[in-house]
């Protein structure tokens, strides 16, 4: 360990003293207000992306960091993200209520920043049991985040569905790592790379750990927890897992799968087909009909996954420019949806069914706006970065020559037209419902309107995000 | 030239600006949007007057970098065709924003924004030369649309909305498929990876590939145009939408399918296309016959309409895939015709609509007293809709037919007797409007004078067209034999069509 490496690991570093700071500050004898709590949290979150942004590329910490250009892009996205999920929770009406010391205190905003450290170490881990700590560390706070203000309906049995999940995930996961030692005596993911002489283990091991990932991404069949934690989660907390969380999980798997372990692709292709067919069809079909807002969007990204991994599945360069790409295009247009989700709540619980929402984008323009931009962007239509990331994605698959695929992919596109375009025309329609509006806050207004602006900014310039890693030195 | 990119922002900004700082004020609003639509007309009559054929035919081109990594450009080009078309474009905004003036009671504002940005991403469309920003506009003129029928629209607009979109973005997403597959075989054989309309113009496509790929762009054409098994959302889109929707969608948006057809799918893929050609033309013939028997059973004004739409665009397909000089500039000239005359049918309809509230035609008759001026103008216009010597439709119609007629006689007579059907329908539905009795008791007022101006303006580019057309002839004249001359060289089996 030397003195550089110290400067390589100060974002990791910022986040974890972010936590304990914040903790610290809850326990101080004289009680420290949520708008102090919440100032400190957002200074660690933006220090470490500043932090991030100097990183010298590319570089290597022990065997298990690897700092390259996608690491430090998606560091900053996930700790801005974070940030803005801060700003969310913030402004956030079921937990702002201070009178009955629900608010979001110290315990919450820890578990967030630690949770964006889990995020931070999965994105840069080039070793799997790197990966293991870094999905764990993210994992564990999301329990707690799920079942926020115990008291809600269904928060406790959303916390523990997903803690037993995820504890099924981690287990698969762990004995594909084992597994994978067992055949090759490695768990680096370069010198995995290399390896031409794995036995029949590895694709075992491969298969093993491609479904604890599927479950973290709610990659049909292991989705059926997503719409519930998504309805049962605070909106915050289900922005955070819609967003930036699964984007870490999917950074960590696209460097899975690039290492394009020579003899093992062959036997994980139909494996990635399969997911990416049955995630598209099931996502859309099932987000068809669906009356909650909160659910249809975990539909919707199940089917968005599904997208990814037909750019996957490609298996060339490109196909990993566009899963990286939609990577961030994804988190970005999440975001923006759900802080519409979660500026327009009622005082003590979150809006349910998408009736709910009839008119409130007359009301409120600049939140009608961002939604309407955000969900045309995540129905793929151009200039948004929603298009353009499936133009990557399907032009990967195209170039790959799986003209069937895409084909499948773009009649699933059209079908996802249909319920993004049914969510708009009830924001807009006439007949307000007039219950219980409480002002949506100016945080998330301004969150937003900036994931909207961006929206619309990488879907003109994809180069801004395709550089950002390309031209990594 | 950078006027072509001031004909797509300008309506666009313009659309963003009203949006931004109307504040709910309806005069306001509706003045600005005539400004801009007219700001827009004089900017293309100004690109016509000086238009300045260059040696491939381009009046005006602009290109400029956009994502060099991916070989995507911001290239607009404008030859005689796009000219034409984007003077009809040009022409029906301002007509679309006068038969709004009292007809949109709701939200004037926004209504004003969407149609400006529609009307923005058509030109864009007809101005488009790189594959993806063509894609780009293809699909930014369905959202406003969607939202002009769907929130201005009548009762059943929501489900006509829903059909016309799904309908239309399912044929645009196998497009986008061609486009990308069309790009990589190109970069494969050449090492260029680019979407430029003039690279890949060369591209040779071995196999089936070609008729694979050309299928994809035919999908999304067929249904825009829409062609005979793919049409079941026009009808519905078409009586639903407000009268300024019903006009952008006949006069204009049904344009873009027929124009990619001659655009990109005969230059791009001329090989295919010979061997599509007949299965086009029945196709259009097909159109042209169902069309109009549909169109004799209606009762409502604005479906009739639509279905005689549905006729006429058989038509231009038929002229389109007869390829040849007459068939290519007939399928052209109808369009122009088309998108005047249909435009001005909305909008009479639309006017009845306004003082009688129904659009059925049972409910009409003996409307030539009460509404002399507005009967003299219908019938000026279903003269021309049915193909009147000296009207604009029979320009159209006569060079389609001598163009079907070097290719196949029998298509062409099959193609005739629809003229005969349009006849019938138009003309009885004239009778049922405007003579026999009065069936209702409202008083009746004659048109005012917006209304007189709106007609008025396409009445005039009908006599133009059809007792003048040789300017529109003229210019046309390279473009088309470009066309031309891509299929000639698959027909006498040269290898490469000449440079």
């Amino acid at each position: 360990m030397h003195l550089a490496d110290l400067v390589t690991l100060a974002p990791f570093i910022l986040l974890t003293s972010g936590g304990l700071t914040v903790l610290m500050l809850g326990v101080w004898p004289q009680r420290v207000s949520t708008r102090m709590l919440t100032a400190v949290t957002l200074a660690f979150l933006l220090l470490a992306a500043a932090a991030a942004l100097f990183w010298e590329l590319p570089r290597e910490v022990g065997s298990m960091l690897v700092i390259d250009g996608i690491s430090r892009l998606f560091t900053v996205l996930c700790t801005l993200g974070a940030a803005a999920i801060v700003l969310l929770s913030y402004g956030y009406a079921p937990t702002r209520n201070e009178a009955r010391k629900e608010d979001i205190r110290e315990e919450y905003l820890c578990l967030l920043l630690f949770a964006t450290l889990g995020m931070t170490l999965l994105v840069s881990s080039r070793h799997l049991a790197s990966a293991f700590i870094g999905l764990e560390i993210l994992a564990v706070p999301l329990y707690a985040l799920i079942a926020w203000r115990p008291a809600r309906e269904g928060a406790v049995e959303g916390g523990v569905k997903y803690a037993v999940l995820a504890g099924f995930a981690a287990a698969f996961f762990l004995y594909g790592i084992a597994l994978a030692y067992a055949s090759t005596g490695t768990l680096d993911l370069v010198a995995l790379g290399t390896i031409t002489t794995g036995g029949s283990l590895l694709p075992v091991a491969m298969t093993l750990m491609l479904v604890g990932i599927g479950f973290k991404l709610a990659l049909v069949p292991f989705h059926m927890w997503a719409p519930d934690i998504y309805q049962a989660a605070p909106t915050p907390v289900t922005a955070l897992f819609a967003s930036i969380a699964k984007a870490a999980v999917l950074v960590f798997l696209i460097r899975l799968l690039c290492l394009q372990l020579p003899q093992i692709w062959e036997a994980l292709l139909p494996l990635l087909w399969g997911l990416a067919l049955i995630s598209m069809v099931a996502g859309n079909l099932l987000a068809l009909r669906q009356q909650n807002l909160k659910r249809l969007l975990a539909y919707s990204s199940i089917a968005h996954l599904g997208y990814i991994l037909v750019a996957l599945a490609a298996g060339n360069s490109l196909g990993r420019d566009a899963a990286i790409y939609y990577a961030g295009a994804y988190v970005v247009m999440n975001l923006g949806a759900f802080s519409v989700v979660a500026a327009l709540t009622h005082p003590d619980h979150d809006r349910g069914d998408i009736e709910e929402y009839r008119g409130l984008g007359r009301r409120y323009p600049a939140l009608g706006l961002a939604m309407g931009v955000c969900l045309l962007a995540l129905a793929g239509l151009p200039p948004t970065a929603g298009f353009m990331a499936k133009l990557l994605a399907f032009g990967a698959a195209v170039a790959a020559g799986n003209i069937m695929l895409a084909i499948i992919a773009v009649i699933n596109t059209a079908l996802a037209f249909f319920y993004y375009l049914r969510i708009i025309m009830v924001f807009y329609g006439q007949q307000e419902t007039n219950r219980d509006i409480t002002p949506p806050s100016k945080g998330s207004i301004a969150v937003a309107i900036i994931a909207s602006v961006l929206v619309i900014g990488l879907g003109i310039f994809p180069q801004w995000l395709l550089e950002a890693y390309y031209k990594a030195p | 030239m950078y006027w072509l990119s001031v004909l797509i922002f300008m309506p666009l900004l313009g659309g963003l600006l009203i949006g931004l700082t109307a504040r709910g004020r309806t005069a306001y609003s509706r003045w600005a949007a005539l400004a801009f639509t007219g700001a827009e007309l004089l900017i293309v009559l100004g690109l016509w007057w000086g238009a300045d054929p260059g040696a491939n035919g381009y009046l005006y081109m602009l290109r400029a970098p956009w994502i060099p990594a991916l070989g995507i450009q911001f290239l607009l080009g404008m030859d005689g065709i796009s000219l034409l078309l984007a003077l009809l474009t040009a022409l029906l905004g301002p007509v679309a924003v006068l038969v709004s003036w009292n007809a949109v009671q709701r939200n004037w504002p926004a209504f004003a924004s969407l149609l400006l940005a529609t009307q923005a991403g058509i030109m864009g469309v007809f101005l488009a030369l790189d594959l993806v920003l063509f894609y780009v506009f293809w699909e930014l003129m369905l959202v406003p649309m969607y939202f002009l029928i769907g929130v201005w629209g009548h009762q059943r607009r929501l489900y006509a909305a829903y059909k016309f979109f799904l309908f239309t973005v399912t044929g645009s997403l196998l497009m986008l498929v061609a486009i990308l597959g069309l790009y990589f075989t190109h970069g494969k054989q050449t090492g260029i990876y680019t979407f430029d309309y003039f690279e890949l113009i060369h591209t040779s496509l071995p196999g089936t590939s070609g008729m694979w790929l050309m299928l994809g762009f035919f999908m999304a054409f067929a249904v825009k145009i829409p062609l005979f098994p793919v049409h079941s959302w026009l009808p519905d889109a078409h009586t639903e939408a407000p009268t300024a929707g019903s006009i952008l969608l006949a006069g204009l948006l049904l344009k873009t399918g027929a124009y990619g057809l001659m655009r990109f799918c005969l230059p791009l893929f001329p090989d295919a296309s010979a061997v599509f050609a007949p299965v086009g033309m029945t196709l259009g013939v097909i159109g042209i016959l169902y069309g109009a028997m549909l169109a004799l059973v209606q009762e409502d004004m604005k479906r009739l309409i639509a279905f005689s739409s549905i006729s006429h665009l058989g038509f231009v397909v038929f002229g389109i895939y007869a390829w040849n000089q007459q068939g290519l500039s007939g399928a052209v000239i109808l369009m122009l015709a088309h998108g005047v005359t249909t435009g001005a049918m909305f909008a009479l309809v639309g006017m009845l609509e306004e003082r009688s509230g129904t659009r059925l035609m049972a409910n009409f008759g003996g409307l030539l007293s009460p509404l002399p001026r507005l009967g003299a103008l219908l019938l000026l216009f279903t003269l021309s809709a049915m193909g009147m010597p000296g009207l604009a439709n029979f320009t159209g119609e006569f060079l389609v037919l001598a163009g079907v007629f070097q290719v196949s006689a029998g298509l062409a007579v099959a193609g005739a007797l629809g003229i005969i059907a349009g006849v019938i329908y138009l003309l009885w539905m004239y009778q049922r409007v405007m003579l026999g009795e009065m069936r209702s008791e409202q008083t009746w007022t004659d048109l005012d004078r917006r209304e007189a101006l709106v007609l008025g303006l396409l009445a005039i580019a009908v006599l133009w067209l059809g007792l003048y057309p040789a300017p529109f002839l003229d210019i046309l004249q390279t473009p088309l034999t470009t066309i031309i001359e891509s299929g000639v060289a698959v027909t006498t089996g040269a290898a490469d069509a000449p440079r």
